[in-house]
């Protein structure tokens, strides 16, 4: 709202209803109000009361009292009166801290099967139902409270494992009036259809949907600088995924609080626990030097059409891409880093795989080596996956082992730009690029 | 209150924010909450339909202002609240009412793209906006036409066309969008 545009009042929306506006200006209002909803939805308001400028004079009247207190009491009160109101006040909250430890501990052997979480997702999700004693529960199978005292206030309760969530509201008057919601995404209430009935002060909610809960954070390194392509592994589920360019990722978790592993080459691997995390909060990864080699080989795999989808390369094989190529391909030297998952693959691998002629050479000939800040060169390898097109172009280049930003893009670059591949010899590829 | 009239004609909105956010001064807000009292009010008589309730309701906005607006970073103060009004009615249409309320679609009617008269200024647009006009429908075109090229308001549109003053207003907020739709279809073409 940078253009200053006519301020409209009461007044003039009574004119316009009235009719005694004159038409010029009613054009006008018209017309600001097509730009403007918050105009528009006031101007067709105006309908609904004949005494408009009393009723806002009344509005008026009382924000202005509500503004008052703040003054007179900071300047009338001595120092004195102060000091004896802070101590006050300091021992009233400390006796009802006392009270509501606990007033807690013994809800919480009432109901031996409340969840005790407050973890705040994300509470502007909930914006909308936070006024009022309400229980909402999302797709995702989280469920808020909104009550009005603040101890219950922005609440997130979690299933439990069968499904059930309890509610305890804050007392059994306001209960009454307690109402369950189910929202989607799509911001839509529904009321929700409660299983079981109420309990003493409890609710028990049944939930039937599928739970997940959706983690996510950003990766950065020492510096603050973001990570991307950066592997996120979940320890339980083994479902991975990657970082993208500003070191965000998202993940879906089965458990609220989720260990993953995070790693990416150069870099030391860490293990975090996401608590619902937001992306106020960046997991920061250490360099590690060792990792490094000094030569260039270029190489590739292919697989049997058909047998193999790309999800699940990026789901199982990233964290030890390098092992799977080993001994499978032709002219790959790798390290193996563990030898868990390699089984699983081998019967999906075919080695007919011919790498092109061309290949080496042309990987050869565009490399451009890469220096850090430093000024020394950055050593070691950018694993891609891509699809072959029909025209032979590589398209859906995913990569699974990254090295630096300006490494994967250089190797991304190589692959696309490349010349035709042999459209025949495989539908996917595999290449890996070394620095 | 000499103070409060200087301060409304020297402040930005973003400025007022600022200042409350760092001082909790609860004049500050008053003062900026003054500016779009009148439009609040109109916004909940919109939705809660009885002006006791809405007088209630611009109350307890000016409430929900003073704790919220120092938890949020706010950018366009004049946007984020006329989204957190609209909000509070519809919670309380939903508390008032166990069912839920779908709110009728002609309330709907008016959230609409804001940017249509950036694209009417630049006047290399005149031209596909011209050709555009010419492909509305006749309704639309001839609604268009007389509010916007000939400056009739609703009224003078609907005693000279004899059509109900509710449908003109449907014709030109369609026609303006159809006009958007047509328009970006040129830009697009020419940029490529």
């Amino acid at each position: 709202m940078n253009t200053e545009t006519t301020r409209y009042t009461a007044s003039d929306f009574a004119k316009y209803h009235a009719g005694t506006m004159p038409m010029q200006q009613m054009h006008a209002l018209e017309k600001a109000a097509l730009e403007d909803p918050f105009l528009a939805d006031a101007l067709e308001g105006y309908k609904n009361t004949t005494t408009p400028i009393d009723d806002v004079a009344a509005i008026k009247k009382i924000i202005l009292q509500k503004q008052k207190p703040s003054y007179t009491t900071f300047f009338k009160i001595g120092k004195v009166a102060l000091a004896v109101a802070a101590s006050t006040i300091l021992v009233v909250a400390a006796t009802w801290f006392y009270f509501w430890q606990a007033n807690k501990n013994v809800t919480n052997t009432v109901a031996t099967n409340a969840i005790e979480s407050n973890q705040n997702v994300d509470t502007t999700l909930f914006d909308d139902v936070l006024k009022y004693d309400t229980v909402a529960i999302n797709k995702n199978g989280n469920v808020a409270t909104s009550s009005s005292t603040e101890q219950n206030k922005n609440k997130i309760l979690l299933p439990q494992a069968n499904g059930i969530v309890v509610y305890t509201p804050p007392n059994p008057t306001i209960f009454a009036d307690t109402s369950i919601q189910l929202r989607d995404d799509s911001k839509e209430t529904t009321k929700f259809d409660v299983a079981s009935t109420k309990i003493s002060n409890n609710v028990a909610v049944q939930n039937q949907m599928n739970r997940y809960y959706n983690q996510q954070g950003n990766v950065t390194d020492k510096k603050g600088g973001p990570l991307k392509n950066v592997t996120i592994k979940d320890v339980a589920t083994n479902n991975t995924t990657v970082t993208d360019k500003l070191g965000r990722f998202k993940l879906q978790t089965q458990d609220s609080s989720a260990v993953v592993i995070i790693s990416n080459i150069g870099y030391t691997a860490k293990e975090v626990q996401l608590n619902n995390r937001t992306v106020t909060q960046p997991i920061v990864l250490d360099k590690n030097v060792e990792n490094i080699d000094a030569e260039v080989v270029v190489t590739g795999f292919s697989t049997k059409k058909g047998e193999t989808n790309i999800d699940s390369y990026k789901e199982k094989s990233t964290a030890s891409s390098t092992t799977v190529l080993n001994g499978k391909v032709v002219g790959i030297q790798t390290k193996p880093q563990s030898s868990s998952k390699k089984t699983k693959f081998n019967s999906k691998l075919d080695t007919s795989f011919i790498e092109p002629k061309w290949l080496k050479t042309y990987l050869k000939n565009n490399l451009i080596p890469v220096f850090s800040d430093n000024n020394k060169s950055v050593k070691g390898v950018v694993t891609l996956v891509f699809e072959i097109n029909e025209e032979g172009k590589a398209i859906n280049i995913v990569v699974t082992k990254s090295l630096t930003s300006i490494c994967d893009s250089q190797a991304i670059n190589l692959i696309k730009n490349a010349p035709n591949w042999d459209k025949i010899s495989a539908k996917w590829q595999k290449i890996v690029v070394y620095f | 209150m000499a103070f409060i009239k200087k301060i409304s004609t020297t402040f930005s909105d973003a400025e007022l924010v600022q200042l409350y956010k760092t001082t909790s001064n609860a004049n500050t807000l008053g003062d900026l909450y003054s500016r779009y009292m009148d439009l609040i009010y109109g916004l909940c008589l919109q939705y809660l339909k009885q002006p006791d309730d809405a007088q209630d309701a611009v109350i307890n906005i000016y409430e929900e202002l003073t704790s919220k607006l120092k938890k949020y970073e706010v950018e366009n103060f004049k946007a984020w609240l006329y989204q957190l009004s609209k909000n509070h009615c519809l919670m309380k249409l939903r508390s008032q009412k166990s069912k839920i309320q779908y709110v009728d679609a002609e309330l709907m009617h008016l959230a609409e793209n804001e940017h249509l008269h950036l694209v009417i200024d630049k006047e290399n647009n005149l031209n596909s906006m011209e050709h555009c006009i010419g492909q509305l429908p006749h309704e639309q075109k001839q609604a268009i036409q007389l509010f916007y090229l000939q400056e009739k308001c609703y009224k003078e549109i609907a005693d000279a066309t004899a059509i109900d003053i509710n449908k003109i207003r449907s014709f030109i907020q369609n026609g303006r969008r159809n006009l958007k739709i047509c328009m970006d279809k040129i830009a697009l073409q020419k940029a490529d």
